[in-house]
Formats: structure tokens, C-alpha cells, sequence
């Protein structure tokens, strides 16, 4: 049992007051570790979120650095790190808020190559990237080192997102089985995004992983949740696990490669 | 000399709180500390948060116009415009703000007052007889002893912690208008031997486990009344029980000890004082000025007979009155204060008292002078021009804002009084003038009911399952340094219908007085019998169903329920409920044609009230019973199978199995195998003083420490008087553990939980 400083209890007071939470659920946020991809729109407020919920270690992944046309929605660097390794500022804002979160930072993109060992040492992943390929990629790696992740996408006013327990609820594969091809999809820098809907799905994957962490109420398995935030309707869409699913069903995968890759260059 | 002497280190003190108040509203001290700075002069916090009272000691009760002038002042200033007056005969500053404070208690020291000891585990304000200097009956005046003493007790810094309240009083003679027979240490007038001296009693007192004092000397020389007063209460301070509020008080220690033992001790100290020294009192008399002594004719005018004959009286001194002033609810409105100040101001300075009885006295008057402030007094209360019966009326504040009260006395004077003065033309209550009627709302005495001619204290009563407010009524004190005798019990009546007895007690009254000395004299003459006869008219109420209002309290918007109630002393509302489930249990047990339903309905909800359950419906009763008595193995197993599917002569033996129960239970309310089982239930007991943890912090330390625990174990905490009370239990619960029990300890709260 872990025994939390006077400084832990108030700084988790509106945590350990929730019955769904208390002592036991911020222990466990405590002991948990969180890997979140992409320091960008979804990326920072996850990572700014987990990291003032305590959890306990947190790894950051990002190879690119802070630029100018980032800061409309990426709320976790400031202007003065332009330039600066988008995993450096983040860790920074993370520690900043709060001391007692280990942040680990993997200054690279990730590919076939290196995602399945890093994925491996999580208990849950934050899919926050902006392209089809890495989404797909995330899902593969998940799926074999059977870690639960939260999918998540935005484009111009809209969000979809989803929470996948690996081998028992549908994966991405089982909804969209593969990535579009190139030309399907509007090019990212001329769609655009509202930067307040990266900060909408962010935070609804950041409690998804909250959730997770502590075992309660009902993640979005097996369904994906979808809004727009123009009308602000916000949609549940009902799926089932695919039991032929190219990924997660019968045979499914059994190695990692890359998908072509669709970068978008809105870098959402 | 008028009044006490403020010692130099209460003048020392205030240069250190001046700089303290100015941090805590700089917000560079935190409340807490800053509290424990305050209370000392005498500053309370209120009820509403951030509203203080500043208590003033009037040793004796005695002001002089100058001060009255000052306090109607500083009322006007900063008290919503009230003086009040205390029980103690004190008085009291309300709804003061914080940052007046330093303006009001120097205010105070320049006109020779202060706050001092006021309030808490101290040496309380000083009483005399309100007559004290001006009575007929008088063996002389005990007044400058008050003073004197206040003095004394003052310097001494033993006065301030002791292990419970302290009250002193004297009494100028046997009437014991003092009431010194009923006080921590009572002194009563007396010469021999051409010395004067007193008759001393110690150890009585009221509350709901009251006590005649016990007369410790049969005289004391007057030179040594605070070598007594401070020996017994070093006796107190060593020996008395710190630990359990409720068996605090010098009467308990006196109990435990008996006379004998408590001698021993008591000489002990008297050698302890005297060996310290300076233990002589030297008595001043109080210089009285009066303006006018000439004794011109008078006759009294007949507008103002009526109130003449009623609160007027003759002093001992010929050609000198004194008067009593009824004041409502003992709040004097400044206006009034500032009138009658400024009148008495040509008069002299021994000419005011305020007293124990929340009135005021007024004193060392000729008659015209007397007469002048008729009209004057007249704005004081509606009660000055009505018959005594109305301003000696006096009520505790009651459930209405008290933790401890049952039901609403305040509530239930209105309602009499309304009663009555509707009859006031047909009947002349001057006949019996004098009469008190005193309500508490609860057995503790703070309405006074033990020294009333007609005294109430709240109970709860059950019709058809349903909780309402009722009264029992004890009849016929009396004081006197011979020994006092205390109401005794008389019936019991529905709260609803107290002005009615009321009313019915007093034309029985009426019809007896001329033959009788004193009420007390025909309640011991028959009319006690004739009472309670009276009073069994009014202890029945229709059902819910026919007429709700008898399950309302006076002044109170929901329905009458026990729950929410504190625990601790007041644990005989419960007994009253439990004896009435018993009796109504007994009767069906006797029936030739037994009621098997009835029977095990009552069985099961006799002693759920121990446990804080309020069940009305059988569902419900069941269920408590079932949680409380069969799960906790206090019932064995089998006793549960009968409460299920139809009753049948099972239902007897439930009946029987927990009326044995009933009979082990103490008076914590625990029964025998409750106890047997503490010694290995106490060693999984932890503990978490959160004392000064604010919400929500207490709540998350409580989580913390039940983190701790294993399910089934008990979590003890103490949390602050207020928010955290309020709010802490509830949440507790709804996480689904149980409190327990929640008893008030110091000036906070103990509440035990056992964990899910």
C-alpha cells in the first residue's frame, strides 16, 4: 500500500474524493505508465492532463520540433520553444506541473523498427498522430504486445475516437481494416483544424486512459465515438470484434511492418 | 468600589492579540491560532461563520450607567443595535465583525470591563442574589464579596483551565436568591458570633444529571471566602475528569469521592493556598450614592398602579425602591439602554443589576424617582406590562438550534404566552405573582426546569409509529439555604398541548392560592396527584392520518424526527421511546388474544433507537433490526427466522429474548455482550485526530486511513464543529461504510467508522 505524502493527498484531493477514484484508483494512476505518441494537438493535452493526474511514469514520442503553425492547438509548447525538440518542451511543461510524474522521451518518429519494444513497457498507449499509417502501425504493435490503447483522430471540426482492449474488443483494423488510398482523403494542409477540437478529443482520451487505469465505468470498447463540433453533435457507433479481422482475428498478425506512409503536413 | 479589577496581565495580553488580529486579518495567521488567542477575551464565534459574541463578566450582574451608557454604545456601533443579557447575569455583544473587535474590547477596559474567562473550562462570571443590598430578608449585602472575588479569581491563572465550568454565587440569605445551593461553590449570608460569614455548599448543580449541593461548612468567616473558593477549585483542577465531558463537572468528582475523602483533599489545598499567601479578602462596601434621600410623600399614580404593584418592591432601606425590569429574551435594545442610562445618571451608581434570569433590576431609588422611569420601561418588553407570570417565563434555545435539544421550549412560551394573554381580562394572574415557568428542550437543564414552580423538558413520544414533540412536566421547587428541593416529576404532555394544560394547571392554581404559602407548599398537599391527573388529558394526540399539527414542534417546518441529533448527554430522549415500545409491548404480551403481528413488530423496533434508526414502516423495521441485532450476533441467528413470513407465537419469544437484552444495557447505551466483545474489538480500532483539517481535506485523509484498514475495522477521527461535521459522516457513508457513532468531544467530534 502506498502510503501518499500530505503534499500527494491535497494535490489528488479531487481525485481521491471520487468514490469511483479514491486512495486505491490514485494508486493505482500512481503506479501506472502511459505512453503517449505524438507530442502534437491530441498529444499535448493528454500528456498535460495524465501527468497533473499522477500518473506515474509517462513516455512521450515525437521527432519533430516545436514550430510557429503548432501553437494554435498544441497547447503544450510555448512560443519560445520554437525550435526546440517537441518531446524536450513537453517534458518540461509535464514536470512543471507536476514534479512527482517520471517522463521519459523518445525523440524519434516510430516505425516497424523500434514501436513493438517501446510499446511493450506501457499499460496503456495514446494513439495522438496524424497520419493513417502510424494509426494502423499503433494498432499492429498494440494488438501483439497486447496493450490497450485510445485511437484518436481529428480533422477540420470533427473527432473520432476509440478504446481497444487488444484480442476483446474490435481493434481499428476490425472498423477500417486498412489505410485509405492516398488520393481517397483530403489533403491535411489544406483541410485544416480547429484547434479547440484537438483539446475535445484529447482529454476524452486522456480520461479513456484514466478510466482504464483505474478499472471504471465503461471505456469506448467497441464502439467509436464521433462529434462535430460545429453542431456539437456527439455519436456513438456501435461495432463488433471482427472475428476475421486482418490484425486482431483468427489467424491475425504476426509481425510488424510499415504501412505506406500519408503524412499529413497540417501536422495535426 | 463597583466594580472588579482587571489585572494588568489581561492589559498585557491585549498589546500581544492587537498584533495577532491584525496578522489574522492580514491573512499572515491562520484561524486556528488566532482562536485560541481570541476566546481568552472573551470573543466567540457564532453559529453563521465569521459572526463573533463578545461575553462581558458583570460580576454580580452589576453595572454602572456609565457602562450601560458605553455597552448601548458599542450595541448601536457593532451588535446589530442588542445588548444582551446572560443567563449568568452577564452580558453579551452579538453578530459582532472581526475587525471591530480591538475598538470593542478596549472600549470595554476603559469602562472597567472584560471579557475574560467568560466562556469555556473557566472560573464563569461571578452571581450575587439580584436583591443583593436592597432585600428585606437580607443578613447583609453580598455584592463587593462577588466583586472582590472576581478579582481574586481573575489573577489566578489555575481559573482558565480547569477540567469543566466553574460557577461560583452567594446568596444574601436562606431564600437563596442566588441560588447557591444548586452551584459549583455556594456562599449564603450569615453572622455568628457577630462575625460575618457564610454557609458554604459545593458540588450541586442542574444538567441532565443534577445534584443539591452538599453543605461542605456551616460557617465560613468572610475573610476567608476565596481561601474556599480557590482550595475547592484546585481540588477540581487536580482530581476532576478531563475525559469525559458529560461526567465533568465538580458534582461527579464530589460523587465519586464522598464528603469524607473530598475533606481530605479539600484540606490539603486549604493549607496549599495558605501557604502561598495573600489569601485575605478585604471587603470594600459598595458606596451608594443616591441623589434625591429626601422622603417626600407619595402615592402611587394609578396609570402605573399596576405595574407598581407588580414589579416594584420596597428595599430595606426605608423610602428606597428597586424594581424588576422584564426583558424579552434578555435582549435590550440600545435605544432603551442609552434612555434609561442617561436617566439613571443623575441618580447614583449602585442603581442597576443585570441577572441570572435574563431581566434587569433597578435599585436604590426614592419613589418619584422610580416613578419617572415608568415610561422608559415600558419600551423594554411587551412583558413589563403584563402580570409576572409572562417575563419569568424562561426557555433554553432548544432543538430549534441546539445539537442536544428535542423539542422547541422557545416555540412553546410563544404559544402560552399567546393563550394566556387572551384570557387576561378574565383572569387575574396577579394572584399569583411570582409563578415560574421554566422550559428545557432536552433533560439538560439550561431552560432551568428543575427550579421552576412548573417546569417542562423535552422527550419524544410515538403515536401509530410516528415521532412527535411532547414535554415532561415536574412541578414544585424550591430554594433555600435549608436545602433546595427541585421540580419534581409530574406527567408527561404532548407538546401540542402545553398551553392548554398550562392554562388548566394555573385556574386549579388560582383556586387553591389563598390557602397556600407557596405552590411549592400545595404540590407536596395534594397537587402534585391533581397535576398529573391534568396532565394525562393532554399527553394523547390524533392520529397522523386525522391531524398532522401535533407532529410539528412549535415553529418548525418539517416534521417532527429525533435523527440528526447529538449524542451524549441526551441519550434519555431514547430511554422515553424505548419504555413506551416496552409498555405497549407488555400489554400485548398480557392480551388473552394475542397479537403475534403487533407483538413482534414492537419487539423488533424497541431498541432500534440505540442504534439511530428511525424506521416507521415494518419493512424497514425489520431490516434495521435484522442489520443491527442479528448480524452483529448480538441475537442469535434464529431470532432472524422469525421475522420472516406471517407471525406466529414465535413472535413471544422474540419478545422475551429482547427484553433480557434491554436489561443489560448501560447507560452508553451498550449491551453486556456488546462489551465483552470491546476488548479485541478495541485493538483493531485506529485513530486519526483531522482536528484543524478543513474540508475536503479531512474527507481525503479519512480515505487515506481507511486505505489502512482492513474491511470490518474501525476507523476513530476526530473532525471540527461545522462544515466538517456536516459534510464528512454523510460522504463517509456514501461510500458505503458505517458511521458508527458521532459524539461531540472538546469543541469538536468524534466519529467512529467501520470500514466496508
Amino acid at each position: 500500500m502506498k502510503e501518499f505524502s500530505d503534499e500527494e493527498l491535497e494535490r489528488y484531493s479531487r481525485h481521491i474524493i471520487l468514490q469511483d477514484v479514491g486512495i486505491e484508483g490514485q494508486e493505482k494512476i500512481s503506479n501506472s505508465k502511459v505512453l503517449v505518441i505524438g507530442a502534437g494537438g491530441l498529444g499535448s493535452p493528454v500528456a498535460l492532463y495524465l501527468a497533473a493526474a499522477g500518473v506515474g511514469e509517462i513516455g512521450i514520442v515525437d521527432g519533430d520540433v516545436v514550430d510557429l503553425s503548432n501553437l494554435q492547438r498544441q497547447v503544450i509548447h510555448a512560443t519560445a520553444d520554437i525550435g526546440v525538440p517537441k518531446v524536450l518542451s513537453a517534458k518540461a511543461k509535464m514536470e512543471a506541473i507536476n514534479p512527482n510524474t517520471k517522463v521519459t522521451v523518445y525523440q524519434k518518429f516510430l516505425d516497424a523498427s523500434n514501436i513493438l519494444e517501446i510499446v511493450k513497457g506501457y499499460d496503456f498507449v495514446i494513439d495522438g498522430t496524424d497520419n493513417f499509417s502510424a494509426k494502423f502501425l499503433i494498432n499492429d504493435a498494440c494488438i501483439l504486445a497486447n496493450v490497450p490503447y485510445s485511437h484518436g483522430g481529428i480533422l477540420r471540426f470533427g473527432g473520432q475516437t476509440m478504446t481497444i482492449k487488444p484480442h476483446e474488443s474490435a481493434c481499428y483494423a476490425c472498423v477500417f481494416d486498412s489505410p485509405p488510398p492516398a488520393n481517397a482523403i483530403p489533403t491535411c494542409s489544406s483541410a485544416g483544424i480547429l484547434g479547440a477540437v484537438a483539446g475535445m478529443l484529447g482529454t476524452i482520451q486522456a480520461a479513456e486512459a484514466l478510466k482504464y487505469i483505474v478499472g471504471m465505468g465503461e471505456p469506448l470498447y467497441n464502439r467509436l465515438l464521433t462529434f462535430d463540433a460545429k453542431t456539437m453533435n456527439f455519436r456513438n457507433v456501435n461495432f463488433k470484434k471482427n472475428p476475421k479481422c486482418r490484425v486482431c482475428g483468427g489467424e491475425g498478425i504476426k509481425e510488424i511492418k510499415d504501412y505506406e506512409a500519408v503524412v499529413c503536413e497540417a501536422k495535426l | 468600589m463597583s466594580q472588579y479589577i482587571i489585572p494588568q496581565m489581561v492589559y498585557d495580553d491585549l498589546e500581544v492579540f492587537k498584533k495577532n488580529h491584525a496578522d489574522f486579518l492580514a491573512g499572515t495567521l491562520d484561524e486556528l491560532t488566532f482562536k485560541t488567542m481570541r476566546v481568552p477575551f472573551g470573543v466567540y464565534e457564532q453559529r453563521e461563520a465569521n459572526t463573533f459574541m463578545v461575553r462581558i463578566k458583570l460580576a454580580g450582574g452589576i453595572l454602572t450607567p456609565v457602562q450601560l451608557l458605553s455597552l448601548a454604545s458599542l450595541a448601536e456601533k457593532y451588535a446589530h443595535e442588542a445588548i444582551h443579557i446572560t443567563t449568568r447575569g452577564g452580558a453579551q455583544l452579538h453578530y459582532v465583525k472581526i475587525e471591530d473587535i480591538i475598538s470593542i474590547i478596549e472600549t470595554l477596559h476603559s469602562i472597567g470591563l472584560s471579557g475574560r474567562g467568560g466562556g469555556g473550562n473557566t472560573v464563569r462570571n461571578i452571581m450575587a442574589d439580584p436583591l443583593a443590598g436592597t432585600a428585606q430578608d437580607e443578613v447583609f449585602d453580598v455584592s463587593p464579596y462577588a466583586l472582590a472575588l472576581t478579582s481574586k479569581m481573575l489573577e489566578q491563572k489555575d481559573s482558565f483551565a480547569l477540567p469543566r465550568k466553574f460557577k461560583i454565587t452567594f446568596s444574601g440569605s436562606e431564600a437563596d436568591r442566588g441560588y447557591a445551593t444548586i452551584h459549583d461553590v455556594g456562599f449564603i449570608a450569615k453572622i455568628q458570633d457577630g462575625i460575618k460569614g457564610f454557609k458554604l455548599f459545593t458540588a450541586g448543580g442542574m444538567g441532565a444529571k443534577s445534584r443539591l449541593g452538599t453543605k461542605l461548612r456551616d460557617f465560613v468567616p468572610d475573610t476567608e471566602v476565596f481561601l474556599y473558593s480557590q482550595a475547592i477549585k484546585q481540588v477540581f483542577d487536580k482530581y476532576g475528569n478531563r475525559k469525559n465531558k458529560h461526567a465533568a463537572r465538580l458534582r461527579f468528582l464530589f460523587e465519586d469521592l464522598g464528603l469524607e475523602e473530598f475533606n481530605k483533599l479539600l484540606e490539603v489545598e486549604l493549607n496549599d493556598v495558605r501557604a502561598k499567601g495573600d489569601w485575605k479578602m478585604e471587603i470594600e462596601a459598595i458606596e451608594r450614592t443616591v441623589g434625591d434621600t429626601t422622603h417626600e410623600p407619595f402615592s402611587v399614580p394609578k396609570n402605573i398602579s399596576k405595574w407598581w404593584n407588580r414589579y416594584v418592591y420596597a428595599q430595606k432601606q426605608a423610602g428606597l425602591y428597586g424594581c424588576k425590569v422584564p426583558v424579552h429574551l434578555g435582549d435590550i435594545h440600545f435605544e432603551n439602554a442609552r434612555a434609561l442610562a442617561n436617566a439613571l445618571l443623575l441618580f447614583g451608581e449602585d442603581v442597576l443589576r443585570f441577572t441570572g434570569d435574563q431581566n434587569l433590576y433597578i435599585r436604590n431609588l426614592t419613589a418619584h424617582q422610580m416613578a419617572s422611569l415608568h415610561d422608559i420601561l415600558q419600551k423594554f418588553s411587551v412583558e413589563v406590562s403584563k402580570p409576572t407570570l409572562f417575563g419569568d417565563m424562561v426557555a433554553c434555545t432548544g432543538a430549534a438550534t441546539c445539537q442536544l435539544g428535542i423539542a422547541r421550549p422557545r416555540g412553546a412560551v410563544d404559544a402560552i404566552q399567546k393563550r394566556l394573554d387572551k384570557l387576561l381580562d378574565t383572569k387575574d394572574y396577579d394572584l399569583i405573582q411570582g409563578f415560574k415557568i421554566h422550559l428545557s428542550g432536552c433533560p439538560n437543564s439550561c431552560g432551568k426546569h428543575l427550579i421552576g414552580d412548573l417546569g417542562f423538558f423535552g422527550k419524544v413520544q410515538r403515536h401509530e409509529g410516528y415521532s412527535y414533540p411532547a414535554y415532561n412536566v415536574v412541578a414544585g421547587s424550591r430554594t433555600s439555604g435549608d436545602g433546595s428541593v427541585y421540580a419534581q416529576k409530574a406527567g408527561d404532555v404532548a407538546a401540542f398541548h402545553v398551553p392548554a394544560f398550562v392554562e388548566e394547571v394555573l385556574d386549579t392554581w388560582l383556586n387553591h392560592v389563598k390557602a397556600y404559602e407557596s405552590f411549592a407548599d400545595w404540590i407536596d398537599d395534594g397537587g402534585l396527584a391533581i397535576i398529573t391527573e391534568i396532565s394525562k388529558k393532554y399527553v394523547d394526540i390524533p392520529s397522523f392520518k386525522e391531524d398532522k399539527n401535533p407532529y410539528f414542534d412549535y415553529d418548525a417546518v418539517e416534521l417532527f424526527s429525533s435523527k440528526g441529533r447529538g449524542t451524549g448527554e441526551c441519550s434519555a430522549g431514547m430511554y422515553d421511546l424505548i419504555e413506551a415500545d416496552k409498555k405497549a409491548l407488555k400489554e400485548a404480551l398480557e392480551k388473552e388474544e394475542k397479537d403475534f403481528e403487533l407483538i413482534r413488530l414492537l419487539s423488533a423496533r424497541m431498541l432500534l433507537v440505540t442504534r439511530g434508526e428511525d424506521a416507521r414502516d415494518k419493512a424497514g423495521v425489520f431490516k434495521a433490526f435484522k442489520t443491527h441485532f442479528i448480524d452483529t450476533t448480538l441475537l442469535n441467528a434464529y431470532f432472524g427466522t422469525i421475522l420472516e413470513g406471517d407471525a406466529d407465537e414465535k413472535a413471544i419469544e422474540l419478545a422475551e429474548e429482547v427484553m433480557k437484552l434491554y436489561e443489560t444495557m448501560d447507560h452508553t447505551l451498550k449491551f453486556a455482550k456488546e462489551k465483552e466483545l470491546v476488548p479485541k474489538e478495541e485493538k483493531s480500532v485506529h485513530f486519526k485526530d483531522l482536528s484543524g483539517v478543513a474540508c475536503p481535506m479531512n474527507f481525503v485523509k479519512t480515505k487515506m486511513e481507511l486505505s489502512k484498514i482492513k474491511s470490518g475495522e474501525i476507523l476513530e477521527i476526530l473532525l471540527d464543529d461545522g462544515a466538517p461535521i456536516d459534510n464528512v459522516p454523510k460522504s463517509v457513508a456514501g461510500e458505503g461504510h458505517k458511521v458508527e457513532a458521532t459524539t461531540k468531544e472538546g469543541n469538536g467530534w468524534r466519529v467512529r467508522i467501520v470500514k466496508k
